[in-house]
């Protein structure tokens, strides 16, 4: 017996040790990795789930940075999924079959995606590119109204920026639809409604409110879109033209859906004029 | 005597709530930092190891309860606490220690605490570690040294934050 003490206090030490890391070997195999074990000695016991909620709510803070990055992450993630945030590669191109005619115009659907007015030369940025086959120099015309919006004059893969119709520089041929006499449509810089007719011959006869259409002369726009109406008309006395005011007949700064017209005899005409003058 | 006595109670606890409230949830991914074995390491020398062993088992499931890790740290103190008067004799530089001698960086100096601590530290972290990976790997050293540099600064000072002198 006294051996076996003696035995105890020499080795005990060991053999507690041996038989604690036993007890936690068999624990640690039993209570890790399936989780229906775990219940018996974890956290989900319930004072020891208070005191996590706990160690939860005071420490969240340790992770606040990372739960805002995934957060922001989430919430791109979720704004990419709406409409507004895809690019519409579908083509809604409409065109015109009729044997007896060729197709001269292509008309693109497509959303303007930027539009700003409040520059002297304004642009518009539309939804469409070179993929779409829009070309410069396409015309940009309403398409839940009558009416003209500009003209295309770079494109890019996925878009194109065209000159809007308020823009110093933009030139359009238009007419009067009634009698057909012609001039040069352009913005003043002043004003989003109207645009003045320039260089319409004295001697035409002009009322309030004809209808002005597109000439087609310049084959940006096919003949006979209707732009306005005359609003009022003058002239100086030294000058042979009219000033015509022309009450536009779509409003460019809340349009959404235009279609972009491509002319596919432009280039022919153009070759051909220019071919004329130095002959 | 009873006052001594719940200073280490006290300090079980405090170095406990350390380690589940803050270290626990400290967002360093697989890097531990342990602070709690200091509260066997700071035991009083004149514990028979046995008895140290026993409180190190009920300390270490304790933690491992709010570490969902039944046993590990159990085991990993048992041990230390086999180790800890065995080491403390082996590197003091006399034979025997005073009663009511605790060990801190004011027994024989700053160097030898280190010593003794480091190396209790680095078995634990090993210890531990080798336990969770179940093999040894680049991830393995990786956990161990990481583990060890930070939980040994944090040993280091709190030595100079609770035994300033």
């Amino acid at each position: 017996m006294q051996q076996l003490i003696a035995f105890f206090t020499k080795f005990g030490a060991g053999f507690l040790f041996v038989f604690l890391q036993i007890i936690a070997g068999v624990l640690y195999l039993n209570f890790n990795g399936s989780t229906e074990k775990m219940a018996f000695l974890s956290s989900a016991n319930g004072v020891l789930a208070n005191l996590q909620e706990l160690v939860n709510k005071t420490t969240n803070y340790w992770n606040l940075g990372t739960v805002n990055d995934s957060l922001a992450k989430e919430n791109a993630r979720l704004k990419m999924q709406f409409p507004n945030a895809k690019y519409q590669s579908k083509m809604d191109t409409i065109f015109v079959q009729d044997s007896a005619f060729k197709q001269q115009y292509v008309f693109t659907a497509a959303k303007i995606v930027n539009n700003n007015l409040h520059h002297t030369n304004n642009y518009i940025t539309l939804n469409r590119g070179s993929q779409h086959n829009i070309r410069p120099n396409s015309g940009v015309v309403s398409a839940t109204s009558n009416g003209i919006v500009g003209i295309v004059k770079k494109v890019s893969n996925n878009y194109s920026v065209a000159m809007s119709i308020f823009h110093k520089e933009t030139r359009i041929s238009a007419k009067i639809k009634r009698n057909d006499y012609f001039g040069v449509l352009q913005w003043n810089g002043i004003g989003m409604t109207h645009l003045d007719l320039e260089s319409l011959p004295k001697h035409a006869s002009i009322q309030k409110g004809d209808s002005i259409v597109t000439s087609g002369y310049s084959n940006i726009f096919p003949e006979d879109i209707f732009v306005g109406t005359v609003d009022t008309f003058f002239s100086n006395k030294s000058s042979s033209f009219f000033t015509v005011k022309v009450r536009l007949a779509a409003d460019v700064s809340n349009m959404q859906q235009v279609y972009i017209v491509t002319d596919l005899m432009q280039t022919e005409k153009k070759n051909l004029e220019e071919a004329a003058k130095y002959e | 005597m009873n006052s001594v006595y719940l200073i280490y109670f006290w300090r079980f606890l405090l170095l406990a709530l350390l380690q589940v409230l803050v270290l626990m949830n400290m967002p360093l991914g697989q890097i531990n930092i342990y602070i709690y074995p200091l509260a066997i390491l700071f035991l009083p020398l004149e514990i028979p190891v046995m008895l140290l062993m026993l409180i190190g088992f009920c300390y270490g499931l304790c933690i491992d309860l709010c570490y969902n890790s039944a046993g590990l740290h159990a085991s990993a103190l048992v041990t230390l606490a086999l180790v800890k008067n065995w080491l403390a004799f082996k590197l003091s530089p006399r034979a025997d220690f005073d009663i009511g001698k605790t060990i801190n960086k004011n027994l024989y100096g700053i160097v030898w605490f280190l010593k003794f601590a480091l190396i209790m530290l680095a078995i634990h972290i090993v210890w531990v570690i080798t336990l969770e990976e179940f093999g040894f790997g680049l991830a393995w050293l990786l956990r161990v040294i990481l583990s060890f540099v930070l939980s040994a600064i944090l040993w280091i000072i709190y030595q100079f934050i609770f035994n300033p002198k």
